[in-house]
């Protein structure tokens, strides 16, 4: 008995000792892919850019509307005495801004991580069978549609920034030159220039794809507005006049190019997609609304946070429309806290499908804009007649669209003034004030009169305009970026 | 090796036979003591009645008689034919058998630092979890405990070793590597395990004592033994407890009345007033609105409506006996543990039953089986981890408007604690610790088996098998006018939001351990010790979870997709994760010892794990070390009398840990998630959330320890010392990557981090050596520092902790987790104020927060001003325990102390805001005000809003030096022997313990061994308010049959 006890346990060691220790140690993850074995199939690639997609609809459900619509003169934000917790949101709309605010941060970090997804998709793109090679690069021109505009913003934002093109797959890669040294404006215009433009080829043209997608249209606005920001105005006119001929048209009643009813309308270039009934809900009015608004305006959905009252129109905006624009009674409404009457953001407001939950899409792209650019170009290069196209946007909207002798004669200010009132909300403020070089000027006026009109403004909120913002403390602190000028 | 082994053979030359009957003190037969001769591999055993018999060979041989928790004997034969002897149990010291790593040693011949805490006095504290045992016993251990019931003590061996989240040991019990179990809350591992089944404890701190748990062992192994079976007949043992929790007074927070808050808001507005002229319509209107409330009085105490005294009950009962061939020990437990929070509670039920049987002279087998069920009800009462975690019952009880009330007009608890003083408010405390179901029931079962067979002489082969299966089911519901998680000014009509989820987790760990041991001796001077082994190991688990929210009937509250409102897909959602981790284990270990003098033990291990790539799978953790007994040689004898034992040792040796890498961290992850919306339909999304990294290898712990154990006057009194220095090489940490890669980090071998300490324990046994009135103590002391040696990160630091701002930092050259902040250097002064050269920051007036301009650019700023202002680690951890004889009275008394460690105020966030949105802390009623002089002043005034915020971002005033003492416990018993009891009982006792008594502090924040879950190697010691700790007062008797 002995002796069988001894070799049964001796034999079952060797047994297992000899049976392959490698096949034991061999396990692998059940419930999610790995970097090993993703990027293999068509259907891959295609999730691997639904997620570039997806990061753009984070960044402009926040950070992008801080910076291109809360920090200009269109919009502030609306004091809450009882709750100071939103100091850094604040100090975006107040200029005192220090390089620490998270909000630095959260830009940055979010537009390069739409960056490096778009890398990792173009480098596999090549590496997968597609059962329709036109199908391929309609996906590379998307994935290069969407990284060129992320570069675009960072570019006008942040200045000099680091050019990335690869996929950082491992320490050693990223902590290279390519990811921690900033290239210059030029050179990454430059590139993305070249990528918009490859865009512009390979992409369809509105109604071939399906809705969501980026097109070629798209693709021409992305480019013509980076031409725009480099003072080409010739390039950018022959981009806007090819969009002409792409189908694109304005819808007849403002209130309707939002709605959800009436998603990827003919007048949407670009539309962030949203799907309360996929799960996939937006949820941006909620901080549009007052903050001392309870449950009225958001009904069971509320109450309002006591950090809403983001993007409230400042009286220079309001004051900006006529009475009777139709723009002016669906962009602004007004709530009656029974002290005061505090203007809101109503643009979005199109009602709750269930809690704090709508189904409304928002605009990155549309064809008023265009319009309105094409309006500039025009001014700018005396191409053509800036004064018909400013008409037929806003014959849409008021009742008599005529300009007066006033704005006749300071077209350039006209047109400015145009494009807040018809794009109030919808980011490009800050942009368009960086692009016509007036930012100091006309911040440095908001500054005053925003200090005229609340007691809450710190003394030392717009005394300095910075028109670049700071790279974010961690960052430069972590892997000595370069900072920016009076950011140190 | 074998081989070699196997052509040894023992010539015993019969020459005479000895018999004898072996007592204990009680003149009780002891069965099983270990009879050996000396410098031979001859023994024997006692049998059932403690008789023994021997065939020696020489008049000089020595038999020696030991058993586990006696004292062994040595006895010359003579000419003596019958030796009876009494043995008597092991007061701790040189004498005790200590178990080690896939054995055991008589301490006098271990080599290593091994500490070791004794069954006695463990069962009859008033603790759920063994862990909690080890408070104040041994050197070079620290803990951490708060007051949830069941909950463990973060437990933490020689220092952080590593920067990932996991530094804690390897737990073992009886053969069953559990893993480094370091889940604080709700620690369902070890808590299943009944502390009064438990033998022995013994801490392996060294690396050539652990050395040979290998890719595990770096932060210590922790080995627990359970009672078996002795030989004799049936004794039937019954204990019961009963306790009484109540919480310490220090344990309030210093919080303001209802009337105060109002005062400090009215003050607040006037101050302002005073400083910038005038003020706002809003601000005058609160102003008046606050003054018109009137005198508030005290309000509602609301820490003191969420807490409770607490019963807590514990019965035992066990049988332990055995024949010579078949012995064992079962024994049952039920706990019963209420927390001094309302609804949470702990209740064990566990059985342990083995059994040992000789199937003949050369084979044994035996079994171990320990099924338990725990079920802990309570939860979101302490502050977890995210940036503003106030939501939870202990922080929300700290800043709720004491003017709001308990129950509303109707009579009936309010849902939301809306009071008049401040506009913030949320769930009340009460209604989120009632209202709220929170349940986890947890089944567990260990169960291991062995066979062994004595191949030859000296050579045992033993195989070994074990299964731990554990099945957790978590349920929670929240009703529908329950306030939403995480809201400022939360739902109140709460429609549809009535909320219910399942968490299911099952998870089977078998091992399988096979080893070869050979003892043999060599002349009469060589001693050698082997051990071989190969051990396998797998640990699967298999997890479902499903959440319900907006139930249409929420008097059914778990959750089902039939219950929701199917227009929002989002209101079912479910879904399932499963994986594996495997280790396979090559094992050896030689000891040798010559003249009882000089010893000398290697080590290896050779491990393969599965988390690790292909190409880095297998790691070897060698040790080798070696020990003198000086007090043995010739020269020594006329010390002898004084300085009884005198042993050098030390050793080298390493040791690794895996348990900072989840299973397939080194494969990378793709995050199925972001998805979106492309032709009105779905669009799954993907990315890369983790990259891979197929070079991740283990961290590796070299260590070099040196010991020096002395024993005084007859061992009466043992004095130990180690001197250790802990390299952790490799230790696993996020390499932080420039956000432009769209990662923030990636887990890496990332630098290594040292550990230098001294650890000193010192035994006296009977201190005044009286007989009647006996005193033994014990005490230990520690010194651990710790420095950062290396760290890939490019900028040679690592920062998190978030209160705002990452309040960390770990350095090359310094120690690990230090706080940063803003070093606070006064308030500013009028005169400060007008000179144009005092860096400022904008908005700075008489009286706000002045601090160090931390880079010297003439401004203050933000968090580039931070300078270090705290260090978490502790220079000197202490322990005591003295225990007191008169009688038939016994007392023990258990101190655990430290000096030097400093505790991170997390509560400042909230109760140090001075906008007046929070209920705040008693400090800000020596705040400055217009008039004071703020040079005699602390705490800022309140007008300025950066001031404002820059105290409640990280400054030095938010850092506290946490030197204490605890007088863990105290437990005193009275034993009745003889008559009294002779004819019912063989044994009873009664007896009463205090389980923290008291506490020697100058830390006036609470319980200052503060204990976050949330805290992690990087970030210590952060009092954000977690539950109370509690005094423990039981009353208990044990009664053997």
């Amino acid at each position: 008995m002995k002796n069988i006890a001894v070799r049964l346990i001796i034999l079952s060691t060797l047994l297992v000792a000899f049976s392959g220790c490698e096949d034991f140690l061999e396990e692998n993850p059940e419930t999610f892919r790995t970097p090993q074995n993703f990027f293999q199939t068509e259907a891959q690639i295609n999730e691997a850019i639904a997620g570039i997609y997806n990061t753009n609809r984070g960044l402009n459900n926040g950070p992008h509307w801080r910076f291109g619509e809360n920090r200009s003169d269109n919009t502030s934000f609306q004091f809450n005495p009882a709750d100071r917790g939103g100091i850094d949101n604040e100090a975006i709309d107040l200029f005192t801004m220090l390089s620490a605010n998270p909000n630095l941060a959260d830009y940055w970090n979010t537009s390069f991580s739409g960056i490096s997804r778009a890398n990792f998709a173009l480098e596999n793109i090549d590496n997968v069978p597609f059962a329709n090679e036109d199908l391929r690069e309609i996906r590379r021109g998307e994935i290069l549609f969407l990284r060129s505009w992320f570069y675009f913003n960072l570019v006008q934002l942040y200045g000099d920034v680091p050019y990335i093109t690869s996929a950082g797959d491992s320490p050693e890669e990223i902590l290279s030159e390519e990811f921690l040294d900033r290239v210059p404006v030029a050179t990454v215009y430059e590139n993305i220039l070249a990528d918009a433009q490859t865009a512009i080829d390979l992409l369809p043209t509105p109604g071939n794809t399906e809705s969501g997608r980026a097109t070629r249209g798209a693709a021409l606005m992305l480019k013509a507005k980076m031409h725009m920001a480099l003072q080409e105005f010739t390039q950018a006119q022959t981009l806007l006049e090819q969009m002409q001929t792409l189908g694109y048209s304005l819808q007849s009643n403002y209130a309707d190019i939002f709605a959800p009813n009436n998603k990827n309308n003919s007048e949407m270039v670009f539309e962030i997609q949203y799907s309360f009934a996929l799960g996939q809900a937006s949820n941006f009015v909620s901080r549009f609304v007052p903050f001392n608004s309870g449950t009225d305006i958001l009904g069971t959905s509320g109450p309002a946070g006591s950090r809403a009252g983001q993007n409230q129109p400042t009286q220079n905006m309001i004051s900006l429309y006529d009475q009777d624009d139709a723009r002016f009674a669906h962009n602004i409404s007004f709530y009656n806290t029974g002290a005061t009457i505090e203007p809101w953001m109503s643009k979005f407001n199109y009602g709750f499908a269930d809690d704090g939950l709508q189904d409304v899409n928002f605009p990155m792209f549309r064809y008023a804009d265009a319009l309105l650019m094409l309006a500039e170009c025009y001014q700018e290069t005396g191409g053509g007649d800036p004064v018909a196209l400013l008409l037929q946007v806003r014959s849409r909207s008021m009742p008599d669209p005529a300009l007066s002798p006033a704005e006749i004669a300071d077209l350039d200010q006209t047109i400015a003034d145009e494009r807040r009132r018809e794009l109030l909300a919808e980011n490009h403020r800050w942009f368009d004030l960086l692009r016509t070089g007036k930012a100091v000027e006309v911040m440095t006026a908001h500054g005053q009169e925003q200090k005229a009109e609340k007691p809450t403004i710190p003394s030392d909120a717009y005394t300095n305009i910075r028109t670049l913002l700071g790279l974010p403390f961690g960052q430069v602190q972590e892997f000595g970026f370069v900072q920016n000028p009076g950011w140190e | 090796m074998l081989l070699m082994l196997l052509g040894f053979s023992v010539n015993a030359l019969a020459q005479s036979i000895v018999t004898g009957k072996v007592t204990d003190e009680n003149n009780e037969p002891i069965a099983s003591v270990t009879i050996a001769i000396v410098g031979t591999s001859q023994g024997t055993l006692t049998d059932f009645d403690g008789n023994y018999s021997i065939e020696t060979t020489s008049p000089s041989d020595i038999l020696r008689f030991s058993y586990l928790g006696y004292k062994s004997q040595d006895i010359v034969v003579g000419d003596k034919n019958v030796i009876n002897v009494t043995l008597s149990q092991t007061a701790e010291g040189l004498d005790e058998v200590v178990v080690i790593g896939y054995g055991s040693r008589d301490r006098k011949d271990l080599i290593g630092a091994v500490s070791t805490v004794k069954a006695e006095g463990i069962e009859e504290q008033p603790i759920t979890t063994f862990e909690q045992a080890l408070s104040g016993q041994v050197s070079g251990v620290q803990l951490r405990q708060n007051g949830a019931p069941g909950s463990g003590p973060e437990v933490l061996i020689r220092g952080i070793g590593s920067t990932g989240g996991n530094n804690a040991p390897l737990y073992v019990v009886d053969g069953i590597p559990l893993g480094n179990v370091n889940s604080q809350r709700d620690n369902f591992i070890l808590s299943s395990i009944d502390p009064g089944s438990i033998a022995s404890i013994s801490v392996l701190k060294d690396a050539s004592a652990k050395a040979i748990y290998g890719s595990r062992a770096s932060n210590g192994v922790i080995i627990i033994t359970t009672k078996r079976g002795k030989i004799g007949k049936p004794t039937i043992t019954f204990g019961t407890s009963l306790g009484y929790q109540d919480i310490p007074d220090f344990e309030q927070p210093d919080v303001l009345t209802a009337e105060q808050l109002r005062r400090f808001r009215i003050d607040s507005f006037e101050d302002r007033r005073a400083s910038v002229g005038v003020l706002g319509p809003g601000e005058i209107a609160e102003l008046d609105r606050l003054i018109a409330l009137g005198d508030l009085g005290a309000g509602t105490n609301w820490f003191d409506e969420i807490t409770r005294s607490a019963p807590m009950n514990e019965y035992n009962i066990g049988v332990n006996g055995g024949s010579e061939k078949v012995r064992y020990n079962v024994s049952a437990n039920y706990t019963d543990q209420d927390g001094t929070l309302l609804n949470t509670s702990f209740k064990r039920y566990s059985v342990r039953a083995n059994m040992d049987v000789d199937v003949t002279d050369n084979i044994r087998f035996g079994i171990n089986l320990a099924p338990s069920q725990l079920q802990a009800t309570g939860g979101r009462t302490d502050a977890g981890g995210d940036n503003f975690n106030i939501f939870e019952a202990v922080p929300l009880s700290r800043w709720t408007d004491p003017s709001a009330p308990l129950l509303g007009a109707d009579g009936q608890l309010t849902n939301v604690a809306v009071g008049d003083v401040i506009p913030f408010y949320n769930v009340n405390p009460v209604y989120l610790l009632t209202a709220r179901e929170d349940n986890r029931r947890t089944n567990q079962l260990l169960a291991g088996t062995y066979v062994e067979v004595d191949i030859i002489e000296g050579l045992t082969a033993r195989t070994f098998g074990s299964v731990q299966y554990t099945d957790r089911r978590n349920t929670f519901f929240e009703p529908s006018d329950f306030p939403f998680n995480g809201a400022l000014q939360p739902n109140v009509l709460g429609t549809r939001q009535a909320r219910a989820g399942i968490g299911e987790n099952a998870s089977l760990n078998y091992t399988w351990q096979n080893t070869l041991t050979y003892t043999t001796t060599i002349g009469e001077n060589h001693r050698i010790d082997a051990l071989a082994g190969f051990n396998i190991e797998k640990n699967r688990f298999e997890s479902t979870s499903i959440t319900a929210v907006n139930l249409i009937d929420e008097s059914i509250t778990i959750p089902s997709f039939g219950n929701t409102d199917p227009e929002n897909i989002t209101n079912f959602t479910g879904g399932g994760n499963a994986g594996a981790n495997s280790l396979v284990s090559l094992i050896g270990r030689v000891d040798y010892a010559y003249k009882n003098k000089y010893y000398v033990t290697g080590t290896i291990r050779r491990d393969g794990s599965s988390r690790f790539g292909a190409d880095t799978r297998y790691g070897n953790f060698p040790s080798i070390a070696g020990a003198w007994r000086v007090s043995n040689e010739p020269f020594w004898d006329s010390l002898k009398n004084t300085v009884s034992e005198f042993k050098v040792e030390g050793g080298y040796g390493i040791s690794g840990s895996n348990a900072n890498i989840g299973n397939f961290q080194a494969q990378g992850q793709i995050n199925a998630g972001p998805d979106y919306v492309f032709g009105g339909g779905l669009a799954p999304g993907s990315a890369v959330s983790a990259l891979p990294n197929s070079s991740l290898t283990w961290e590796e712990a070299k260590e070099i320890n040196f010991g020096v154990d002395v024993g005084l006057f007859n061992n009466k009194v043992f004095v130990g010392v180690d001197y250790y220095d802990i390299e952790t090489e490799g230790f696993l940490a996020g390499l932080p990557l420039p956000s432009t890669s769209g990662f923030g980090s990636i887990l890496t071998n990332l630098g290594s981090i040292e550990n230098k300490g001294v650890e000193v324990e010192l035994r006296i046994n009977n201190v005044l050596g009286g007989d009647e009135f006996t005193w033994d103590a014990n005490f230990n002391f520690t010194t651990n520092r710790s420095k950062v040696l290396e760290l890939a990160a490019e900028s040679g630091f690592i920062r998190t902790g978030a209160i705002a701002r990452n309040f960390t930092e770990t350095r090359v050259g310094e120690e690990v987790g230090l706080y940063r902040g803003f070093n606070v250097t006064g308030l500013f002064t009028q005169a400060e104020i007008d000179d144009p050269n005092v860096p400022k920051y904008p908005g700075a007036v008489e009286g706000s927060l002045k601090f160090e301009d931390g880079n010297g650019d003439g401004v203050l700023g933000d968090e580039e001003d931070f300078v270090i202002i705290g260090n978490p680690n502790p220079d000197l951890i202490y322990g005591m325990v003295h225990t007191f004889k008169y009688k038939n009275f016994d007392l023990r008394a258990v101190f655990a102390g430290a000096i030097g460690g400093q505790n991170f105020n997390g509560t400042n966030q909230f109760n140090g805001n001075q906008d007046g949105v929070f209920n705040v802390d008693t400090r800000q009623l020596q705040r400055w005000r217009p008039g004071d002089d703020p040079n005699a002043r602390v705490i800022p005034g309140t007008a300025s809003a950066r001031s404002r915020q820059n105290f409640r971002l990280p400054n030095s005033l938010s850092v506290d030096d946490a030197d204490y003492l605890w007088v863990r416990n105290i437990t005193l018993g009275y034993s009745f022997k003889g008559d009294i009891v002779g004819n019912f009982f063989k044994n009873a006792r009664v007896y009463t313990s205090v389980q923290n008594p008291f506490l020697f502090t100058n830390y006036d924040l609470g319980n200052p061994e503060v204990n976050r879950s949330a805290d992690t190697a990087l970030v210590r010691n952060v009092n954000y308010g977690a539950f109370p700790i509690s005094r423990i007062v039981t009353l208990g008797f044990n009664v053997t049959f």
